[in-house]
Parts: structure tokens; sequence; C-alpha cells
């Protein structure tokens, strides 16, 4: 009863917004004729009370006359009377009579005026002889305008451009004057005058507020927006650098923080839109493909064997499921930002929600364009590990401090392993990075055709990408195809549809904790890289390149994502659309393990076969109508999806030699899977109304049923409400309107949910596992049919600017964000069989601020010069944990991992205790405890026992993950047919404690491996100010403090372009783009050099640990630098 | 106008209509997970095999983990490259040690007791079938048990962990129970188990069940109950001492000496053999491993004699010979764990006969030397009859060198006869008590347990 109880609501909200605007339902067109006078148009009509606009409207209806008024003339006043054959002119007599109102016919306008003077006629005609005009219309390059709409200004007459651009419109004389209007380009009016020709040149319109923004579920005209919603330049997005498109959205959309984890082709990209809303669950926006929402994330629900036992690769590497799409296909990215925008997504919306749509045909000629670019790519730093003689200096000095003999450190240090000598050693000086690291080299190649005719349009594009990145053995190629294809069937009907295929080919290696480049310290540079004999020296998976060697980690991956519409318009108003959606995904991974770098010293082998499907289908009532000053845009939808995964692994262990690889052809084969699905059914509505264009509103309420959800709260609804008001439009802003000539002002507040919570959360469940060859069972989850989604409301208070005639623009925005019911690992008795159950529970805030301008700062027939400046303030703050058991924090005991949630800090943050520095005097570390008391590490473990319970009882949260700036400075210039920009990415106030920093300080103990040069700034002598305390052999001491929390500010060119752009005459190539492209040249950073690069998200945890285990990395991997050089052909 | 209004709004409900219903199929919605097993499923037998399978998996690092833990506590272990055991080391647990072990163990019991409160009776399936799951059942819950208590049962208070015989919900609170309660359901159970593997055996048998009731018995100091059932299985012979020391702990052999071993298999998959632990961290490699024999415990100054293959097969030194390790036992991560041997029974029944008489006989006698010439030193024979004060002074070293680093023996039986502990250097050096460290070295509650359930054993 209560779905239905549901569905009356909803749709009870729309049916109201539909007779709203059914109410004020009125149809009129334009019509393009040889005028005849009032006088001879005859008809048969009766009018009985009808308000004077509908009158107009019907007299429109039934003859070629168009009415032009103000609005405030007719208000209010109504008209009766009865014709039968009579002529037009008498109604307007005696409406004029009954109404005071003059009208002035000329040609098929007839316009309307107050009367003024009693003596004035009633109805003045002015025929004048026709004359047609001709014309063509380009834009600044030349470039053909189809679909500019030509209008004769104070009537409705007017006609479109055809597919040359062309256009021919009578006229009713020459003064005349024309209005030409197309998106995207300022308006122009042209008096004709004499001429018999007009052709016109529009300019691109920077202010770009009548532009279409795409708002989800439909369009909206930039000026009417009233909620927080930022456009990405398509063209800015760096698809050839970027293996997936949202890596190339960093610092050109204010509010939108983007983290690349590291050089590894199809790595994993984070992005947090406002901060992060979630601790637990996966914050990620929700991406939506052509209306499809799509999950990101790697493409295998696993890592390749990671369910056995061979768990040590980097999860996030797995290819990333967004790097499927081709940037080059991309129209257009928007971002929903604020509760607002995003509430039309409802339960997905809480992270917020970018909006990608991809190329269309236009009308026209065939236009073909081909691409091509080649780039070469180094790390953007190199880590300063020892040298040699370095190494050896510190080590004996280390040794000699934990008051061993010098002349036993050949012999007892344990440097010389595997049968190595002191002499070997003393001549070895090994730079390991350079066995890993080479100069990597990209291509990328794409070939686009679009075009159409009036009835069907389409895009056709291929695109082939090959990388070696700079990580040696790490390969990949992405072949993907696209057809986008649109299709009038009548004037009524459309049909259309979009399909996407992708291969990708990723030959991986391993990084961070699996190894790999990410092991170069842990060999001395005083071995060598291989003995004599040809085998590697000291051969375990701790050696940087046997570990790639000895590994071969293959991703694979086919997509096919397709969605099909047909479109109909029932009324001149009123549409109805129904889309259906298909994504297919189907991987196959392959991860092989000699066993000379196993820990077991047995080789190993899986595969791992996912296949992940969904549908989605929508149905779409949407009414628009402008009667007077009011606008209306109502929508009405439902949408149903159904997504499910299937993933089989084969592990293999022991194999006969190393020809076997395969699982199958193991000693002993083992076989699992895994199955999921869920489903989402919702009922959206939204209405859009402006009133005079100067007054906005915007309301949506959507209510959303999802299978993840208990039974208990399976239904939630999403309100969301935003106000607008464009306060230039108003007449008291006259005096600054030659200044600030657009200011508006928005207010939205909405809710929003997260429903990342995993597929049978809510589910009690037990696990399978293995006793001597017999299947066993264990609980796995304690089910809760209470389990819901966690709860986003956001609050946003905004202005758009214009000054200078829109030369300059901006936004600025602040919000509030309050996320309850948050999903957390709750804390329930062991006693259960489990440690924890998901709960919803807790609350956590975001709240800061986005800024944004734009500036066209010179803009000279020959140069140009525009500005874009993004940017984003962010607070998050664990506001409570909601109960008593977790008031004071959640940490490892609840499957946290290192990392923990305390209120009144980030989520993210570690636990640590307060390090005081180097001590000047003995060179030994110091500590605060709680109370501010700084004691030396030996006092500390006199008076507390071990550094373990110091650390026990005196840590605190300390960190932030979370940069407090984020943003971009764009520059943009043009000299004739030159362009170049450079845009410069930067973040602050974020700081991360890096573990592997604690085994680098303590290199000299058992534990040998390579620090950095920052050792040779070791405490060395009484007095000395060091950083490092003094050199020994002592362990390493793993507790948490705050000396390994870095601050990693960094400023980045992210992007340095120079480019040479012209159309040529030439009949084949109509027009040629060349350029180069420096990508993450340079970097001023505050993170230590031992850092590979400032920008990276640690050892990427899965994504749904990404919030919590944001604030601690192990092991690092460097990010790429490129430089790139690229044409373009437009045939 | 009207008429267009009216046509406008038909089209639209004909439209909107079967959205609606479609919309209200709320079946949709309705996914219940395609694999694995939902509560409701566990209907027959064959689920509550795979909640016994299930438990015998989960108790995996619950048997290894107190052979690891009580030695490091009597400080009979150098801990070396492992900061954060700084506290166990100094005789101070930290839950965060003792926790996996507690989890583990209530694990198995969530599973154990889910079949004990199950309909077996009505269940499809023969009455052997039946008794062989609940054998199991009793079997590890009676195992569970033991060990649980044998390391937080507090002797001051006489209270013990939670006495859990049903599956606990979320919302349950519960308390500690007495150690008496507790000893009394572990040797029902044990009994139980035994009674029902007389008519069919499970994964365990009716010999393994009598051996750990032996076991039981004696840390119970029922002497009489754990002499006749020590007595039972030798006399049984079904087990026999192997020629060499070492053949009980051949990595594939299949000793006739193992009376219960928790097994280990490559085909099992995932998780670590019950081995693993004990062999990671004793590795005698000077970078990888973290234990060592420390030289200064009073577990060394029993196990190191040169003349016995018990030391000289199972431990080895490093070359200045500052550090033992503990080779031997486990030589690779991928052995069954040896929970019980005969050689323990025999060992059982010689001080439980002493403990029960108050006198030595010839029998006892034989136990010891049997195992003493087994370890190659016939020369450290009793070739008399020893006092009884002697002969348990003699059984208490013997067990320790035969049983070290298995099952804690040396660590239970030090308590047991609440003999003195070395201090370490930080305490003073020197002993401690058992009056001291009968407090101190109880495992604690997991804080979260006492957040939770308030749990104390002082009350």
């Amino acid at each position: 009863m209560k779905y239905y109880f549901r569905t009356f609501i909803v749709f009870l909200f729309s049916w109201l917004w539909l007779n709203l605007g059914g109410m004020a339902s009125g149809v009129s067109y334009i019509a393009e004729d040889k005028a005849k006078s009032v006088r001879e148009v005859m008809v048969t009509v009766e009018f009985n009370q009808n308000n004077l606009a509908k009158v107009f409207s019907k007299i429109e209806e039934i003859t070629q006359f168009s009415f032009v008024f103000d609005e405030n003339d007719v208000n209010g006043k109504e008209f009766s009377g009865s014709y039968v054959e009579r002529s037009v002119y008498e109604i307007l007599r005696d409406i004029s009579h009954q109404n005071g109102l003059t009208f002035r016919q000329v040609n098929t306008n007839l316009t309307v005026n107050k009367k003024n003077n009693e003596q004035a006629e009633e109805v003045t005609i002015v025929i004048t002889e026709n004359k047609t005009i001709t014309g063509k219309v380009v834009d600044q390059e030349g470039e053909l305008l189809i679909g500019v709409n030509v209008l004769i200004k104070e009537s409705k007459t007017g006609v479109i451009t055809d597919i040359d651009g062309n256009y021919r419109l009578n006229i009713p004389g020459d003064q005349t004057v024309l209005i030409f209007s197309f998106i995207g380009y300022k308006t122009m009016e042209i008096l004709v005058g004499t001429q018999m020709v007009v052709n016109v040149v529009l300019e691109e319109d920077v202010e770009q507020l009548d532009e279409i923004v795409v708002i989800g579920y439909g369009n909206q005209i930039k000026r009417n927006i009233s909620t927080a919603i930022t456009t990405v330049d398509s063209k800015k997005i760096n698809g050839a650098i970027a293996n997936s498109f949202e890596a190339g959205m960093q610092g050109i959309a204010a509010g939108v923080q983007v983290t690349t984890s590291s050089a590894l082709a199809g790595s994993a990209v984070r992005i947090r839109i406002r901060g992060t809303s979630s601790a637990s669950a996966n914050s990620e926006p929700l991406y939506v493909i052509d209306g499809i929402p799509m999950e990101s994330g790697e493409i295998s629900s696993s890592q390749p064997g990671g369910a056995i036992a061979e768990w040590n690769l980097q999860q996030g590497a797995n290819t990333n499921v967004l790097a499927s799409l081709n940037p080059a296909d991309i129209e257009s990215i928007e971002i929903l930002k604020d509760a607002a925008s995003a509430a039309i997504y409802g339960s997905r919306g809480a992270n917020g929600v970018v909006v990608i749509t991809t190329k269309k045909g236009k009308v026209g000629a065939t236009k073909i364009t081909v691409s091509g670019s080649v780039g070469f790519s180094d790390a953007t730093h190199r880590i300063p590990l020892l040298n040699s003689e370095q190494y050896l200096t510190l080590a004996q000095k280390a040794w000699f401090n934990s008051g061993n003999d010098i002349n036993d450190f050949w012999s007892k240090s344990g440097v010389l392993v595997d049968g190595l000598t002191e002499e070997q050693a003393r001549a070895t000086d090994t730079d390991w990075i350079d066995q890993v690291l080479q100069i990597g080299k990209v291509q990328d190649y794409n070939i686009s055709a679009s075009g159409g005719s009036n009835k069907t349009t389409f895009y056709l594009s291929a695109n082939i990408k090959n990388q070696e990145t700079i990580l040696i053995g790490n390969d990949y190629q992405k072949i993907g195809t696209r057809l986008n294809l649109d299709h009038k069937i009548s004037d009524r009907f459309k049909v259309g549809g979009k399909v996407m295929l992708t291969y990708i080919n990723d030959e991986q290696v391993p990084t961070n904790w699996a190894g790999g480049v990410s092991n170069v310290s842990e060999m001395l540079p005083i071995w060598p890289v291989r003995k004599e004999d040809g085998t590697f020296f000291n051969l375990t998976n701790e050696h940087p390149l046997a570990g790639i060697i000895y590994r071969d980690i293959n991703l694979q991956s086919n997509q096919i994502l397709g969605n099909w519409y047909g479109e109909a318009s029932i009324t001149k108003d009123l549409t109805f659309r129904t889309e259906i959606g298909t994504n297919l995904l189907f991987n196959n991974d392959f991860h092989y393990r000699d066993g000379r770098i196993t820990d077991h010293n047995r080789t190993v082998s899986s595969t791992v076969s996912g296949q992940r499907s969904s549908w989605n289908w929508k149905n779409i009532l949407n009414y628009t109508k402008t009667f007077g000053s009011h606008s209306l845009d109502i929508l009405a939808a439902t949408e149903a999806q159904s997504s499910g995964s299937r993933t089989n692994f084969v592990f293999g262990d022991t194999f006969l030699n190393s020809t076997l690889t395969r699982p199958q052809d193991a000693a002993v084969i083992n076989a699992s899977g895994s199955e999921t699905r869920y489903s989402f059914q919702s009922l959206i509505s939204r209405i859009n109304y402006d009133f005079n264009k100067k007054y906005l509103l915007s309301a949506s309420l959507r209510a959303d049923g999802s299978s993840r959800f208990g039974v208990e709260n399976r239904w939630g609804y999403f309100p969301a409400v935003s106000l607008g008001w464009i306060v230039s439009d108003e007449s008291f802003f006259g005096p600054m309107a030659s200044t600030l000539n657009f200011f508006k002002v928005r207010a939205s507040y909405g809710v929003v949910g997260n429903s990342e919570i995993g597929d049978y959360s809510s589910f009690s469940t037990y696990n399978t596992s293995i006793y001597n060859g017999n299947t066993g069972i264990v609980l796995g989850n304690i089910g809760d049919p209470r389990l819901g989604w966690e709860l986003t409301s956001q609050l946003n208070l905004g202005i758009t600017w214009e000054i200078f005639n829109g030369r300059i623009s901006g936004e600025f925005d602040y919000y509030e964000k309050v996320t309850t019911d948050l999903l957390l690992p709750f804390p329930v008795s062991l006693m259960t069989g489990v440690s924890s159950v998901t709960k919803n529970i807790g609350e956590l805030s975001n709240k800061g601020f986005d800024f944004m301008v734009n500036g066209l700062i010179i803009a000279k027939p020959n140069f140009t010069w525009e500005t874009n400046i993004t940017l984003n303030h962010n607070k998050n703050l664990v506001v409570s944990l909601g109960d008593e058991l977790i008031k004071d924090g959640l940490s490892s005991s609840a499957g946290l991992g290192s990392t923990s949630i305390f209120p009144g800090h980030p989520v993210g943050v570690i636990e640590g205790v307060a390090w005081g520095g180097v001590d000047v005097e003995s060179g030994e570390d110091t500590y605060y405890d709680l109370e501010g008391n700084l004691y030396l590490y030996s006092e500390v473990i006199e008076q507390w026992g071990s550094f373990d319970n110091f650390n026990n009882e005196e840590k605190k949260p300390i960190g932030n993950p979370w940069p407090l700036l984020t943003g971009g400075i764009n520059n943009s210039f043009t000299y004739k047919k030159f362009y170049a920009s450079l845009l410069i990415t930067f973040a602050t106030g974020q700081e991360f404690a890096d573990g592997y920093t604690k085994q680098l300080n303590a290199s000299f103990g058992n534990n040998k491996i390579n620090p950095s040069t920052h050792m040779l700034d070791a405490w060395n002598s009484p007095g000395d100010d060091a950083t490092v305390s003094r050199l020994t052999t002592n362990n390493v001491v793993w507790p948490w403090s705050d000396e390994f929390l870095y601050k990693t500010d960094y400023m980045r060119f992210r992007d340095v372009t120079l480019g040479y752009r012209t159309k040529l005459g030439n009949s084949f190539i109509k027009g040629l783009n060349v350029y180069v492209k420096l990508v993450n040249f340079f970097t001023i950073t505050k993170a230590p050099v031992f850092f590979w690069d400032p920008e990276f998200t640690g050892v990427v945890q899965s994504r749904s640990s990404n919030n919590v285990g944001a604030g601690s990395a192990f092991k690092q991997s460097p990010q790429a630098k490129t430089i790139l050089f690229g044409v373009s052909i437009d045939l | 106008m009207i008429y267009n209004m009216i046509t406008m709004r038909k089209i639209i409900a004909i439209l909107i209509l079967p959205l609606l219903l479609f919309s209200c199929e709320n079946d949709f919605l309705e996914e219940t997970p395609p694999t694995g097993l939902s509560a409701d499923k566990l209907t027959d037998l064959a689920s509550m095999q795979g909640l016994i399978y299930g438990a015998y998996g989960a108790i995996r690092p619950f048997v290894s983990q107190p052979a690891l833990y009580a030695a490091g506590m009597m400080r009979d272990v150098l801990n070396r490259n492992r900061g954060e055991y700084d506290p166990f080391y100094d005789h101070e647990i930290s839950t965060s040690m003792t926790s996996w072990m507690y989890t583990s163990g209530y694990t198995a019991l969530a599973s154990l007791n889910k079949v004990a409160v199950s309909d077996l009776v009505s269940m499809e399936g023969s009455q052997e079938q039946k008794n062989a799951i609940l054998g199991d059942m009793h079997f590890l819950r009676a195992l569970i048990y033991f060990e649980l208590n044998n390391y937080w049962n507090l002797p001051l208070t006489g209270y013990t962990i939670p006495l859990v015989l049903a599956p606990v919900g979320t919302d349950d609170r519960l308390e500690t129970a007495t150690t008496l309660a507790v000893q009394d359901q572990i040797e029902f159970d044990i009994e139980s188990a035994r009674s029902y593997f007389l008519v069919n055996s499970g994964e365990s048998n009716y010999m393994a069940a009598t051996a750990l009731s032996a076991r039981i018995y004696f840390y119970h100091e029922k002497y009489d109950s754990s002499y006749a059932r020590a007595n039972e299985v030798i006399e049984s012979g079904l087990f026999s001492l192997g020629s060499s020391v070492t053949d009980a702990f051949v990595p594939k052999g299949n000793s006739s000496e193992n009376i219960f071993t928790i097994k280990f298999n490559t085909i099992d998959g995932s998780g670590l053999s019950p081995s693993a632990r004990i062999w990671e961290v004793y590795q005698a490699s000077l970078l990888e491993g973290n234990y060592s024999l420390n030289l200064d415990g009073s577990a060394a100054s029993m196990i190191m004699d040169p003349y016995d293959d018990r030391f000289n097969s199972f431990y080895s030194a490093n070359e200045d010979s500052t550090m033992i390790y503990v080779s031997g036992k486990y030589t690779t991560d991928q052995m069954d764990y040896r929970y019980i041997r005969l050689a323990e029974m025999y060992l059982t029944r010689a001080e439980a006969n002493i403990m029960k008489s108050d006198a030595v006989v010839q029998q006892d006698v034989d136990d010891i030397n049997l195992l003493r010439i087994r370890g190659g030193n016939p020369a450290s024979n009793l070739a008399y009859i020893p006092t009884v004060n002697n002969a348990l002074t003699e059984l208490y070293d013997d067990r320790t060198k035969e049983l070290a680093f298995e099952l804690g023996d040396h660590f239970l039986n030090t308590k047991r006869l609440k003999r003195e502990i070395i201090q370490t250097a930080d305490e003073g050096g020197g002993t401690k008590s058992y009056m001291e460290y009968s407090e101190l070295l109880v495992f604690p509650f997991p804080e979260i347990e006492v957040d939770i359930h308030g749990l104390t054993r002082i009350r």
C-alpha cells in the first residue's frame, strides 16, 4: 500500500505542476506570407469574457497575424464578442473600444499600444511592398553557422539558416531591423537599409549566459539556472595524456578535486566534489554518460588472484572503467555540485553528479577530423637515493654510534648478502631507479566523421591509443569506436541511439605494496643488479627489477555502452521521451608470479573473468511553456535500473616448469567466484519556473527505491528547491548596469543520498571456507533490515556576475553540506561471530566556497588574452559518531585499518603522538605527551616502558588528507593563427602520513634499505639542529608520530600548450591545427624529497575505504611529466 | 482550448498509467544474494556439516596463538624485530595481541552454537551422520572453551569468559561466567563428544576426544579422570611413538604419534595454515624471524640439553650462540598443526597418577624414561623411583622439553603448579611469585567487549 502512496505523492506533485502549465496553455506560431490588410481577412469566432492575451492568441491561430504587446497593457483586460464572417479589423476596433487600446498593422504584425489620446485612430494599417533579402551567416573563423535564427525585430517573422549557412527572408521595408541569434554567439541586430544581401559574422559569446546546460533529465539556459552547476569545457580535457577523461578535469572546475594516483597506465583517479561526503562509503561522484548512470572504479571487482592470498597488488591500479570513454568524443561535461541540482539523482547524488554528453552530428556537409599526437614522458621527480659512497658513510656511522666495533662492519652488519664480498660491494654503485624507470611514449590517434541531413545526423569516431609509461613493462592499449545517430521520423517523432565499443589491454607492473618502482629503496647501492652468472642478486620480491620481470599482470576489458531513445512531441509544448541504456563490461585478468619472488617459493597464477551488465530504462514527460512573463519547464519521469556482476576466479599453485603459466596447468587448481545484483526504481519530478526572466525557481522531488537498502527502509524521498533573482534586470539597478551588466543571486537547498553500501549489506550471510578439502561456512555478515542510505543536505548561496559587457564574468558559491546517517562499520560484540555491522550512524560536514572568474583581458583583432581562475576552499569535519559506544572515535578495531575517524577531525586522520624534533644536545628524538611535556626518546622508554605504551596513552588524531584550497589558473592567448595556454593547478593545506619513512629513517637496523639524501642531514654532534635523529642500527619504531606527517602543498604547471591553427582553402584539407604541449612539467611543492610526487593517493585503498585510508600511505610511486606533439586536420 | 487540455491530459494519463504501475512493482527491488548462504537456508544436515567445517577452519589461528603468546609471557622468548610486542614482553599483555585468539574462538563458537540450537532431530539423515556432527560440535566447543578458560580465567575471583551456548545477537548483553561453570560445560561437552563419537567419528573421533579429555581433566586437576583417559589412549594401541623425536614433525608425514591435528592443505586456498604463524615468527633467520629463545628464560635452562635430541633436533643457534631459534618443530608453513601427541599422554598419565595417589610407581618412571630414551639420552634415565616432589620436578622439566612451543604447555603448567617465573631486567630481575603473576598473566578482554558488555572478572 505504501508504494501506491509514494507513487501518488510524487505524481501529485508532478500533476499539479502540469496543471499549472496547462491552465496557461495556448498555442501560437510564426507565419510568413504576403501581408493582407486586417480589413481583408474575414473570420468566424466567439469570445466570452476571455482575457486579451487569449483573444490575441486565438486570432493568431486562425489568421496569419502576429500580435506584439506589452503584458502590462493587456493584463486583467477581457473581451467578449461573436463574429461570423467578419473582418479582423472589426474585432480589433471592438477591442479598442472596450479596452482603450490601439492597433497598428505593419504587414502581418499587429502592434498593440495603450490609447494615449482619445482622438487616436483605433486601427492603423501600413502595408508595404515586401522586399526579399538573402545572406550567409558565419562565425569569426569563417565556419558556416547552420540553424541561426534570423528574426524581423518586433515581429515573430523569421527563418533559420540552412546547411550552407544561407537564409532568404521577405521583409517589410528598408527600415527593417533583423535580429541574428544563435546559441553560444552574441546576438546581432542589423538595419537592412538598401542592402539586398546581408552577410553576417557572429561573434562567440564570452558571456555564455544563453548557453544550454545539461542539468540531468533535461537542459536549461545557463542564465536561468539557480543551482550550482559547473560546465567543463570539453576542449580543455586533455585526452591525449589522461587515460580517463576525469583526470583531465584537474584545475578547470571549481570545487572539483582530482587526484591521480601514479604514472601507472589506467590507474585510478580520485574525484571529490566539494569535499568527501562519506566516511566509509564510496565518495566518487555519480557519472552519467548519455543518461546512463555508470559504475566508476576499477573494472575488476577484485585484484587478480586477490581473493586467493595474492593480495599485494595495488587495488586501485586496476583499469578504471571510465577510461573506456574516449575524451575526444565528449561534447560537454556538467558537474552538479549542490544538492539542489544533484537531488534529481536522489539516493545517488550525495557525492555530486558528473553528467557527460557525447558529440552529435550536425546538419550539413560531412565533417571529417583526423588527429594524432605523440608524446614522451619522464618522472616528475626522482627520489634522490644515497649513492654507494654516501650509503657506506652513513651505515658505518650508524654501526659505530650503536656501540659496535667499526672493524666488524663488513662481517657483522648484514650488508654482505648472497655471497657478496667487501671488494665487490665497494666497487658497486647501482642506481636502482634507472633499473625500473624509462622514457615513456604515448601515441594517440582519433578519426571522426559527423554530419547529416535535416532528417538524420550522425557522429562516428574511432580512437587508438598506445602507451608505454615511464614504468618499465607497463604497456597500455586502447581501441574504441562510437556511433551516435539521430533521426527525425516526422515533425513529431524522432529516434536515436549511441553505441560505444572499447577494448583495453593493459600490461601492468607492480607498484606500491606490490613492489617494482616502489621497492627502489629495498636494495642497497652497494648491491649489484645481477650476479656474475647473470641471475638476479639477492632475489626476492623486494628486488625492484626481478619483481617486474618475474611477474606478469595483464588486464583486458571489452565494454559496450549503448542507449536508444524515442521521442514524441505530443503537443507543441509537451514531449515524451523513452530511453533504454545498456552497459556491458567483460574483463579478463591474468596474474602470474614466479616462485622466485614469492614468499613460499611456489609459482602461482590466477585468472579472473568478470562480467558486468546493467540496463536502465527512463520515461520522461516534459512540458515547456512560456506564456506572457511566465516560463515553465515541468518534468515527470520514471526510471528503473538493474545491474549485475559475475566474477570467476581460477587460481593455480605450483607448475611443472616455467613454460606453464596459466592456472589451468597448475598442480593445484582452485576456483571460486562471486555474483551480485542490485536494482533501483525511481520516480522523478521537477519544475523550473521563471517570471519575467528574472525571478527563478526550481524545485524537484525524487523517490528512490533500491534493493541495497533494508526492507524496512527501502524508499527514500529527496526534495530540493532553488531560487534565483537576476537583480541586474531590475529597474533600480539601472545606474550600475553600464558596468555590472549581469548580476544574479542564487539560493538552494536540497537533500541527496549515498547508496554505495554494497549490494547485500542488509542481509545476514555466511561465507564459505574450506577445511581439509571440505566446504565450511562461517557467519559473514549480520544484516540489518533498517539499513539505508547516507543523507546529505546542502545549502548553497551564490552569485553570478558579469562586468564590461561580459568581458569579465564569475561565480561565487558558499555551501554547507551536512551528511547524516553515515554508513559506518559499527562495532558489535565479537561473540556474535562478526566484529562489526554496517549501520547508519554519525554526522560529518563540509563547508566552503567555490570561486570562479573568467576574463577576456585583451580582445584585439589579432591578439586575445583570456584568463580563467577557479578556487575552492573546503573544510571537512566529522561532527559526531552518534552513539555512546563510539563517541570518541572509531579506529582499527572496527576494521578501518591504520586510520580512524574522530569527532572534531576530518575523515582519514591517523593517531599518533606529537614529535618535538631532534634534541640538539643528544641527537635523540623528542616527543610531547598530551599535557605538552617534552621527553627524550630514552625518557619515554624509561617512563612508559616502551614506545608502544607511550603511543597508546599519549596519541591523538593528527593529519588531514584533504586540501583546504584547490584550484587552477588558466591563461589563453591567441596571436593571429597562433595560440598558447598555461594551466597552473594547486592544492594547499593537506598533510599525509608516510609510513615508509619510518623505515627510511631506520635504514641501518636489521632491515637494510637505502634511504634518500635527507639522511645526510641527520644529527651528528651536539649543537646540530637536525630533522633526523642520531644514526643508529636501531630497528623501526612503528607507532605513528607526527614526525612522519608531511605537508604536500603544491603548485604545478599542469598544461602548457603552444599551437597554430588555420583554415585552408584547399578543397581536401579545410583546416589544420598543430601544437606542442607540456604536461606536469614544473612543480613547486612542500613535499619532502623522498616523496615521488606531492599528488598521490598513497597505497590506493579499495574505493570504500578511500576516505578513511586517505591520510596515510606506505609506499608510493611516481607521476609522469610529458611533452606531446599533436596535429589535427579537418577534411 | 478546454478540449485541448482534456485531450492532452488523456494522453498524459495513458502514458503515465503503465509507468505508474511499473513503478509500483516492488518485487523488482527484491534482490537476494544469488550465491552464498543466508541464515534461512541452514535447514539440513549438509549445512550443519558446513558449520562444523567452518568452525574447524576458524580455529586455525586460535590453536596456534597460545603457543606463541604463552611462551612470550613467561619471558622465555626474546623479541627480535617487533617493537609493538614490547608490552607483551614485559608481562604487560595488550588486547591487540590477544583479541585475535578471542575473536577466532568466538567466531567458531558462533557456528557451533548455531548447530547446537538447530533441530537436528527433524532433519533428514541417518543417526550416524547426526552423531558425527554433534560429536564434532561438542568436541570443538570443549576445545575452545578449554583454551579460552586457560588464558582468561582469573583465579583470584573465579570468573572467566562469558559462557555462550546459543547464537548471540547484536543487541544481546552478556556477563562473565564462573570458572567452575565453564569447566563443567567443558567437561560436559567433551564427554558428550566421546559419547557421540562412540557411534560414529566426525572430522574428529572418539580417541581424539578421549585424549583431549585427559588434557582437560589434567588442567582441571581431576587427576583420576585424567589418568584414566590418558591410560585409555595409550592402552588402545592405536598410537605409537616414532623412533625419532622428529617423526611427529615431518611436514607431510603421517606419524602414528599424532592423535589429533588441525589440518592444512593447499587446496584449502586462502588462510594461513595454523603452523604458519609459529613457523614465521621463529624462523632461524636474523632478518626474517621475530622471536628467538631467550637464554635467560626458564624454558631455555630446561630445554638446552646438548645431549637431548629434543634440543638438538628442534633448535639452532646463531654463530655466537646469542640467539636460539625454535627451528625444527614447524619447518614450513604448510604443515598440519599438531594439537595432541601421544608423548603428552605418557607425561600426563605419569603425573596424573602421581598426583591422584601422592606416590610414584614404576609405571610413572617408565613413562618418563620412554621419552628420554627416544630423546637419545638414556644416561638421563631415572634408574630409581624418585620421591613425589622429585618426580614432579622431573616431569615439569620433561613436559617443557617435550612440549615447548606447542600449546603453551610450559605457561599453563607453571600456573597449574603455581611456580615462580623469571622477571625481566626492567622488573628488577629475580623471580615473581604465583600470587603476583596470577593476576598479571591473564589475558585481557578486547576493549570492545568491555565497552559493549561491561565484562569484568571482578564481581
